[in-house]
């Protein structure tokens, strides 16, 4: 439906984008683009005409008396994060394996985890993050116990 | 568990991708239900007997609190590791978007392209000439890097795409498998409080990914539904994601401060946390607005953050100001909404405060121990014949 007669004035023109940076030609693996419906025609891929921004504007706070710290802390985490793809990757692979005898990447990015294999996975994540994360928790605990343990 | 509901629009994720996310989700709320815990412990524990020895007397204000709260350890280290975590929460749903966005952009225009032919599907209008506020440009909200407004080429949907993912993360999928359990509080609040009235136009305003606008559709199926953004990223994909979950809505890119519709055409406007994300200046024009688009009879809603009344929760509720780009979330928490409702020109006794109950587990609840919940400002635009027009009207 055209837009309900509701507007003061009349519709502006549409979409015009101001791009400000030279055009950065962006990887991607997508080559063809799925639309919904069969009977849609296929549409030509839009792509972006400079790469997504990876940082916020705006000031990042400082958490620790040393910045380094502020640094390795996230690097850490960041840790954590591979090791735990990792470790779903690896997950992934074990189970294949079961089941064929025959693990190919195709296989691998096709796998589909049951609603029964996700709930033991996000079991093993949370063991895994309690894991790492026992430095804090111990410091919980001594808060707890009045600086006494 | 990862339930989010799958659209045209939202993301594929690879192997990899998918378990980076699902990381950020558990790691989040392990913080959520293991370690903020921990802040009042050692706030109450720790902090507060310091400062009452040296002081005589408990903190007067949350700032006091701050003060000396930022050089406690575990402080320290909880607010690294929650900001942390919304870094990485954006940065692993950018990896997906941007492998994509081609392809999801052209799908979005296949989509846009359907619900223009069509009767029922809705509809988008953008005007690129709109000034985007300075309270969206001065530093990207929640961190999200290039914040709802900015493309990164023509016909550009990666904000919203990134968005709608990054919600469903933010909160562990407590907002439900669509990210919409604010508009399925409010519209079902609305009809509960007013059973008998059937709105024939509903507005949302500050919509973004349209997540809150749809259960209002769903409710009220009769109803012309119209929704409105300042960012045409998240608008394109709101559109293509309503066109692909079926419910239809008019989109148009607008400032909430001051739109193009005429005067009392709709029955019903509503806004899900978005006063907060707009400024002092703007937020009473919000309101001023509001009231000069609602029919005689016609109600407002504007669903907003936590307000605790706990000098230390109000301190814990002020780390998205600091910590997440929220700028404006302490001021608007601080203001007396139903006063500048009242001076936006509803009649005083039509203007009241409802709370509701987000149902946020404690492993979703990220700053509050004690619940979640969202204040409701409301109010009636006053008028002799309300009832019976709103119903002739559906």
């Amino acid at each position: 439906m055209a837009s309900p007669k509701l507007t003061k004035k009349p519709a502006r023109a549409t979409a015009k984008t101001k791009s400000k940076k030279a055009p950065v030609k962006v990887a991607t693996k997508v080559k063809t683009a799925k639309t919904s419906g069969s009977k849609s025609p296929a549409v030509a891929l839009v792509p972006l005409t400079s790469p997504l921004a990876r940082t916020a504007k705006g000031k990042r706070p400082q958490y620790f008396h040393d910045p380094a710290t502020d640094r390795l802390q996230s690097m850490l985490v960041a840790l954590m994060a591979e090791l735990s793809v990792t470790r779903d990757r690896l997950d992934t692979l074990e189970r294949l394996i079961e089941k064929s005898g025959g693990p190919g990447r195709k296989l691998m990015e096709a796998f589909n985890a049951s609603p029964e294999v996700e709930a033991e996975r996000a079991a093993s994540r949370a063991a895994y993050i309690a894991r790492v994360m026992r430095p804090i928790s111990h410091e919980l605990d001594a808060m707890k116990a009045g600086g006494k343990s | 568990m990862d339930a989010q509901t799958q659209h045209d629009v939202l993301i594929e994720r690879s192997l990899d991708e998918q378990a980076r996310q699902l990381f950020v989700k558990d790691f989040r709320s392990h913080l959520a239900s293991q370690v903020v815990g921990g802040v009042p412990v050692a706030y109450y524990q720790v902090e507060l007997p310091k400062f009452v020895a040296a002081n005589g007397r408990p903190p007067k204000s949350k700032d006091e609190i701050r003060q000396f709260m930022l050089t406690n350890p575990y402080y320290q280290f909880w607010s690294g590791l929650q900001r942390t975590s919304q870094e990485m929460m954006w940065d692993s749903v950018i990896d997906s978007v941007e492998r994509q966005a081609p392809a999801l952009n052209a799908r979005a225009k296949t989509l846009a392209a359907k619900a223009k032919k069509s009767t029922n599907l809705g509809s988008l209008r953008l005007n690129p000439d709109l000034e985007i506020p300075r309270y969206h440009t001065g530093v990207d909200i929640h961190i999200q890097p290039g914040g709802y407004h900015t493309e990164f080429g023509a016909d550009d949907i990666s904000a919203g795409a990134i968005y709608d993912r990054g919600v469903h993360i933010y909160l562990m999928g407590g907002m439900g498998s669509e990210n919409d359990s604010l508009g399925r509080i409010s519209s079902n609040w609305f009809r509960l409080e007013h059973p008998n009235l059937k709105p024939a136009r509903i507005l949302d305003m500050g919509c973004t990914t349209g997540n809150s606008t749809l259960p209002w559709g769903r409710m009220f199926p009769k109803a012309e539904l119209h929704a409105i953004d300042v960012a045409a990223p998240v608008l394109r994909y709101a559109h293509a994601r309503a066109v692909s979950l079926g419910i239809p809505v008019h989109f148009s890119q607008q400032n909430a401060e001051h739109t193009d519709f005429e005067d009392e055409c709709f029955d019903v406007i509503v806004s899900h946390i978005m006063l907060h994300e707009t400024s002092n200046k703007a937020l009473p024009k919000v309101l001023a607005e509001s009231r000069r688009l609602l029919k005689p009879g016609g109600i407002m809603i504007h669903l907003e953050i936590p307000r605790p009344d706990d000098v230390f929760e109000k301190f814990m509720f002020d780390w998205e100001a600091y910590n997440n780009n929220e700028p404006f979330s302490m001021g608007c928490r601080e203001s007396d909404l139903i006063g500048l409702a009242r001076e936006a020109g509803f009649d005083p006794e039509k203007v009241t405060f409802a709370q509701a109950d987000a149902g946020l587990s404690s492993g979703q609840r990220n700053y509050s121990a004690t619940g979640f919940l969202f204040p409701m400002l409301k109010a009636e635009k006053s008028a002799p014949v309300s009832q019976q027009r709103l119903r002739k009207a559906a």
